[in-house]
């Protein structure tokens, strides 16, 4: 196992680069933190009290050390704003991030994949009505995939609650726009549980719509490769059944790389949920990203980033550890 | 020209007009008149005024379509300013590595893929907040954290091209290493560091307004199609048109700088598509 080593090495050694270049962000960006932080009565002996707490009257290279150890020692330090560690809050925002994150990716890949491969088998009948409904799905898929999530939550948040009511769509159809579950916090067994989907239906569906274009893309890309093989030809030519030959030869090859990028594309959904979860007060990583950042609350943003980018070498890390048994091309 | 590239271009070109010509002639953008009697006016209203209104007004009664024109130019010009600075950069960056080797390389390779390792939308929140929202903050920022695809691609390039023969053959006529860069490695890798830059484009767009809307990019009163439609974030159930009218611009211009990068990159021949696609992802 040589080679798991080594890539668990290069991931951890990845993550020692994140961690260090957060460090040297934060040194290299304007403003002083323990100004921030005092009000302006304070006094030079009220600051340097709070630089020592801090750790700012220390070396440069002490003030690293810290940070790498207590960073890879899962102690991001205690929040500015809220006085409680970093890592509780993020412990707390993870979950819920994770939550909507892989169902809107589970939702997306299948609709993306089935859109994708209708493009592809509709490319590959060759006549003009094929290619006109390719097309005409590539133009609806790659709009879907341009349009900023925020402002297709927008657009949900005005149908499904005001515009709901306007037109009189049915209870089931009239979804809440804001948070994860009822503020009052009175249902309990079942019913608790059928108000927290209903919560979710409206980011996951907005999320899972901007995913499903982008999954579409690579989809039908690779379906039209497996399509257009010589080894689909082969199996044509030697009699197989057209559905024996598209699912055991085409989509066989096509789909093992969109696992893959299943794998590669959960840290882009997690990060691109940030938008989300501040239209639809979503509590997770992502609303807790912009809440710090106008609290101006830097060791939780610096620790949910370094979280972001464990989540991103882990991933990464999977991708690379499931491909080969996917696909015995690449072992 | 075939449609694919005719129609995006086309549009795209259009709406460049129309940002730069359509805010000298329509009313000042960012004026604010009688604001009880004009504000939120419906598309195709009339004001007391007289003024026409053909996409409605925003809630301090100022004309959406002289907004959203205006919001096309900022918009614009900092996807492209973004986009460019970030190619200029990776080429540089990605042609230096290749050629000094060692620990320039090694270092660049290292920030590079830590960079990468941070989702991109994580990185510029990151940066915008530590150095504070702005225009230039924004160009920045988008260049910072863009630059390390194009490096890759110049880097591996450029390592082909060092080898080559006529690198040898300048050298021995007495060229600098300035000289040999900049006309015999830079050139050879420019073609695919031009295509990775333009695709970034609509992404930069997409990447500012999304920094807009959150507050931390193009800060109003300067319009951006972020801040516009945050602007009618609050308004989206009794004047839905304030937020309706940029984002319609923005996804048109960011779908028309799709498919135009698609169509350009489909020409470039070569590996399979999903090797591409992959390798774009990576």
């Amino acid at each position: 196992m040589p080679a798991l080593l080594r890539r668990l090495g290069a991931a951890a050694a990845l993550l020692w680069l994140v961690v260090t270049l957060t460090f040297l962000l934060v040194r290299a960006a304007p403003g002083d933190p323990a100004a921030l932080l005092l009000p302006p009565t304070a006094d030079a002996a009220d600051e340097a009290r709070l630089r020592a707490s801090l750790g700012l009257d220390r070396p440069v290279a002490v003030q690293y050390a810290r940070w790498v150890g207590a960073t890879l020692r899962g102690d991001l330090g205690t929040s500015f704003a809220q006085g409680r560690p970093v890592a509780t809050i993020l412990a707390e925002a993870l979950p819920p991030t994770l939550a909507l994150g892989g169902a809107s990716l589970a939702l997306s890949y299948l609709l993306g994949v089935a859109l994708g491969t209708l493009q592809a088998v509709l490319r590959a009948r060759g006549d003009r009505r094929g290619r006109a409904a390719d097309d005409a799905l590539t133009v609806v898929s790659t709009a879907a995939y341009a349009a900023p999530s925020f402002w297709v939550a927008l657009g949900a948040i005005a149908l499904f609650t005001a515009g709901a009511s306007r037109w009189g769509f049915p209870a089931a159809l009239r979804l809440p726009a804001f948070g994860a579950a009822d503020p009052a916090g009175q249902l309990a067994g079942w019913a608790a549980f059928a108000d927290r989907v209903r919560h979710a239906i409206l980011p996951v569906s907005v999320l899972a719509l901007v995913g499903a274009a982008g999954v579409a893309r690579y989809a039908r890309t690779a379906v039209a490769d497996a399509l257009a093989g010589d080894f689909v030809r082969t199996a044509r030519a030697k009699g197989l059944a057209p559905g024996a030959v598209f699912g055991r030869h085409a989509l066989a090859v096509a789909l093992p790389p969109l696992v893959v990028l299943l794998a590669l594309s959960l840290p882009g959904v997690v990060a691109g949920s940030v938008f989300v979860e501040s239209v639809f007060a979503w509590p997770g990583m992502g609303r807790a990203m912009v809440q710090a950042i106008s609290a101006r609350d830097y060791p939780v943003i610096l620790g949910a980033t370094v979280l972001y980018a464990a989540l991103t070498i882990g991933a990464n890390l999977a991708a690379d550890l499931v491909l080969p048994r996917l696909d015995p091309r690449r072992r | 020209m075939n449609a694919r590239v005719r129609v995006p271009l086309l549009f795209l070109g259009a709406l460049a007009l129309a940002a730069i010509v359509g805010p000298m002639l329509a009313h000042d953008p960012s004026a604010i008149g009688d604001v009880l009697a004009t504000r939120l006016l419906p598309p195709g209203a009339t004001d007391a005024a007289g003024q026409w209104h053909p996409l409605g007004t925003d809630r301090f009664g100022r004309d959406l379509l002289a907004r959203t024109l205006a919001a096309a130019r900022l918009s614009l010009a900092v996807g492209v300013a973004g986009s460019v600075l970030s190619g200029a950069l990776g080429t540089a960056l990605g042609a230096w590595a290749a050629w000094r080797g060692g620990a320039v390389d090694l270092t660049v390779t290292a920030v590079a893929d830590a960079l990468l390792a941070v989702p991109r939308i994580v990185l510029l929140l990151v940066v915008a907040a530590l150095w504070g929202p702005g225009v230039g903050t924004t160009v920045g920022v988008l260049a910072a954290t863009g630059w390390m695809g194009v490096a890759r691609l110049v880097r591996a390039e450029a390592l082909g091209v060092r080898r080559r023969d006529f690198v040898d053959g300048a050298r021995a006529l007495g060229a600098s290493d300035a000289r040999l860069l900049w006309r015999h490695v830079v050139p050879n890798a420019l073609g695919a560091a031009l295509v990775a830059t333009s695709l970034g484009v609509g992404n930069a767009i997409l990447l500012e307004s999304g920094l807009s809307f959150l507050g931390l990019g193009i800060q109003p009163p300067a319009p951006s199609w972020g801040n516009l439609i945050a602007g009618g974030r609050e308004l989206i159930v009794t004047a839905p048109w304030v937020a309706l009218v940029p984002g319609v611009a923005l996804v048109a211009t960011v779908l028309a700088c799709t498919l135009l990068g698609d169509a350009v990159r489909d020409r470039r021949a070569g590996e399979s598509g999903t090797a591409r696609l992959l390798a774009e992802r990576a």
